[in-house]
C-alpha cells in the first residue's frame, strides 16, 4: 500500500531516514534499475558504433518480454505472500495450463477465445482448489503448494505425453510474440496519462473538501509531468523498435488492476489485514478464510495468463514449461521490498523486482557471463535484499 | 468483542490507526468493493475526535500509537457496527489512567444507551465502580452473583476464597 505519511518532526533522524527508504522503496528499487542499467551500458559500449547494445529499444523490448511472464506470476504471488503464504506450484501450474493451451490449439483445434475461457477458467478452479485446501482444510500452503508443484508437473506429462505441441495457430502466436502499432501505442499512453491526471485532481478535490492534507499544486503537476515523461519514453522507446509487446500490454494492465485491487478495494485491504494479524482480522468480523480462497483464485488465473503467454511465445507447449518460475517470481517479489512476515508489499514493486532480475539475466548473457555466475549473482542479490528488508523495517516492529 | 490480548488479538499492527477502526464496518464506504477514501477518512477522523485518540495523523501505523490509544481504537473497531451487546475482556489491561478514565466514561455512555456490556476484569475497584452486577468466577464454577447495592471488595475477595475452601472441604 502506498500512503503519504507525513514523518512527525519529534523523531530522531534515525527513524526518519528509516521511514523514508521504507515509504519510498519504490525509489530506491529505480535507482537500483538505474544503476544496474548504466553498468551494463557501460560494459557494452561499442565504440566503432558509437552506442551500448544494452541500451537499444530492441533490448529494452527483449527485456520487458522475458520478463513478462514472470512478472504475471509475481503478481498474483505478492498478495500469496503479504498474506503471509507462499505458493511453489505456479511453476508448474503454469507448464499444465500452457500445456492445456497448446492441446486446445493444436491437437482440437479450438478457437483462440474458447482455448482462453477454458484455460482461465481450469487456472481459477486450480487456484481455488489450492486455496480451498489451505484456508479451510488447514494444510499449511508449503505442504500444499509443494505437493502441487510435484502433481501439476506430472499432470502436464501425462496430458502431452512428454513431448513437444506445435505449431499453435498464429492467433495465438501473436498472445506472445506480437506488437501493437505504434498508433495504438500512442493512443493508449495518451489515454492513459489523462485517466490518471483526471484521478489524481479528483482525490486531490475529495481531500480538500474534507479539509484533509494535500500537497501543493506545483508538487502536484512536478508528479503528473514525471508520470507523463514515463509513460512517453516508454512508448517513444518501444514504438521505436516495433511496438508494445502484446504480453507487457497485458502486464501493464494486470498491474492496473491489481494496485486497484490492493489499495482501494475491501478485499485487498482484508489481504493485508490478514498478513499483519490473522486473528485480529477474524475477531473484526473478517471471513479470513474466503479471502484467503480467493487470492489463490487470483494466483491460478495470472498461472492461466503466464501459461497461455509462454505457449504462445514459444509457439508449442513443452512439458517443461515454467520450470523453476516460482521461485523467479518468489524472487521478485522479495527484492521488490514485500515482506517475508507478511502484510507489507506492492504489485508495482514485485513488477520492479522482475526488471531487476531480467536486467541481470539479460545484461550478464550479453556479456557472456557463464550461466552459473548469472545464478551465483541473482542468489546474492535475493539475499542482500531481504536482508536490507530486515535492516529497514525491524525497528519499526 | 474487546479481546484481552490486545498485541495478538485486537491490532493490526503493521496497519493505519484509522484502518484499524474501520476493519469491522469497511462494506460501508464501498461500492462493488471499491472503497470511497474520503468518506471513508471523513469517518475516522471524526471517530479519532469522538474517541479522544491521540495520533499526530490518521494514517499513522497503529504500533506507533501508546498503548491507551492502541485500545481505545480497538474499542472503536468494536463500536462502528453499533453492537446490542458488547464483550470487554480486560479493557484497561495496560492502558494508561487517562484512557482508563476515558474507557469507564465510554463504558457509562453505552450503557445508557442500552448497550449490554459484558466486562470481564480482575481490577477489583474497576468492578465496583462500573457494574451493575457482579459474578464471580473461580476454577469455571460460578461462585458468587451480586446486584452491585453496598457491595465491598470483601464480600467479594470472600466469595472468591470461600469457594476455594468449599471445594478442597
Amino acid at each position: 500500500m502506498t500512503l503519504s505519511i507525513p514523518t512527525p518532526s519529534s523523531a530522531p533522524a534515525k527513524r526518519d531516514i528509516r521511514r523514508l527508504i521504507a515509504e519510498y522503496k519504490i525509489v530506491a528499487l529505480l535507482l537500483v534499475i538505474v544503476i544496474i542499467w548504466a553498468f551494463f551500458g557501460a560494459l557494452t559500449y561499442d565504440r566503432s558504433l558509437g552506442v551500448s547494445e544494452f541500451l537499444t529499444a530492441r533490448n529494452f523490448s527483449n527485456l520487458l518480454r522475458q520478463m513478462a511472464i514472470t512478472g504475471m506470476l509475481a503478481s498474483g504471488m505478492v498478495f500469496v505472500i503479504v498474506a503471509g503464504e507462499i505458493d511453489l506450484s505456479v511453476g508448474s501450474l503454469l507448464g499444465l495450463l500452457g500445456g492445456i493451451t497448446a492441446v486446445l490449439d493444436v491437437w482440437w483445434g479450438w478457437p483462440l477465445y474458447g482455448t482462453i475461457a477454458a484455460v482461465v477458467l481450469l487456472g481459477v478452479a486450480a487456484g481455488l482448489l489450492v486455496g480451498w485446501l489451505v484456508a479451510y482444510v488447514g494444510i499449511p500452503s508449503f505442504i500444499v503448494t509443494l505437493g502441487g508443484m510435484l502433481a501439476f508437473r506430472g499432470a502436464v506429462l501425462g496430458i502431452t505425453g512428454g513431448i513437444t505441441i506445435a505449431p499453435v495457430h498464429a492467433d495465438l502466436r501473436f498472445i506472445g510474440q506480437g506488437y501493437l502499432p505504434g498508433a495504438i501505442g500512442n493512443v493508449l499512453a495518451v489515454t492513459l496519462f489523462v485517466l490518471l491526471a483526471f484521478l489524481a485532481f479528483r482525490t486531490r478535490a475529495g481531500r480538500i473538501k474534507h479539509k484533509l492534507p494535500v500537497s501543493s499544486m506545483p508538487i502536484e503537476i512536478l508528479k503528473l509531468v514525471i508520470i507523463g515523461a514515463v509513460i512517453a519514453g516508454f512508448v517513444v522507446t518501444l514504438n521505436s523498435y516495433q511496438g508494445v509487446p502484446v504480453p507487457v500490454l497485458v502486464l501493464l494492465v494486470i498491474l492496473g488492476v491489481f494496485t486497484v485491487i490492493g489499495d482501494r478495494t475491501v478485499f485487498g485491504r482484508r489481504i493485508y489485514a490478514v498478513g499483519s494479524n490473522l486473528e485480529a482480522t477474524r475477531l473484526s468480523g473478517v471471513n479470513v478464510n474466503l479471502v484467503k480462497m480467493l487470492i489463490w483464485g487470483l494466483m491460478g488465473l495470472m498461472c492461466a495468463f503466464a501459461g497461455m503467454t509462454t505457449t504462445a511465445r514459444l509457439a508449442a507447449g513443452t512439458p517443461s514449461a515454467g520450470f523453476g518460475g516460482e521461485l523467479d517470481a518468489i524472487a521478485s517479489c522479495f527484492i521488490g521490498g514485500t515482506s517475508m512476515r507478511g502484510g507489507i508489499g506492492s504489485v508495482i514493486g514485485a513488477l520492479v523486482g522482475a526488471v531487476i532480475m531480467a536486467s541481470l539475466d539479460n545484461g550478464m548473457s550479453m556479456l557472456g557471463i557463464d550461466t552459473f555466475w548469472q545464478q551465483i549473482t541473482k542468489g546474492i542479490i535475493l539475499v542482500a535484499a531481504v536482508w536490507l528488508d530486515i535492516v529497514t523495517s525491524g525497528a519499526q516492529r | 468483542m474487546v479481546p484481552e490480548d490486545r498485541k495478538r488479538l485486537g491490532i493490526i499492527p503493521l496497519m493505519p490507526v484509522g484502518y484499524n477502526m474501520t476493519m469491522s464496518v469497511l462494506g460501508r464506504f464501498a461500492h462493488n468493493q471499491l472503497i470511497n477514501a474520503e468518506d471513508e477518512l471523513a469517518v475516522i477522523q471524526a471517530e479519532i475526535i469522538r474517541m479522544k485518540i491521540k495520533t499526530a495523523h490518521p494514517l499513522l501505523p497503529i504500533a506507533s500509537l501508546s498503548g491507551g490509544n492502541q485500545q481505545k481504537a480497538v474499542v472503536d473497531k468494536m463500536l462502528l457496527p453499533e453492537p446490542k451487546v458488547l464483550i470487554l475482556d480486560e479493557p484497561t489491561h495496560g492502558v494508561d489512567v487517562g484512557a482508563k478514565y476515558e474507557i469507564y466514561k465510554l463504558i457509562f455512555e453505552l450503557a445508557r444507551q442500552g448497550v449490554a456490556i459484558l466486562m470481564i476484569s480482575s481490577e477489583m475497584p474497576e468492578i465496583l465502580g462500573i457494574a451493575d452486577r457482579v459474578l464471580v468466577i473461580g476454577e469455571g464454577k460460578l461462585r458468587g452473583d451480586f446486584p452491585n447495592v453496598a457491595l465491598s471488595q470483601e464480600k467479594v475477595l470472600a466469595a472468591a476464597i470461600g469457594a476455594v475452601e468449599n471445594v478442597a472441604a
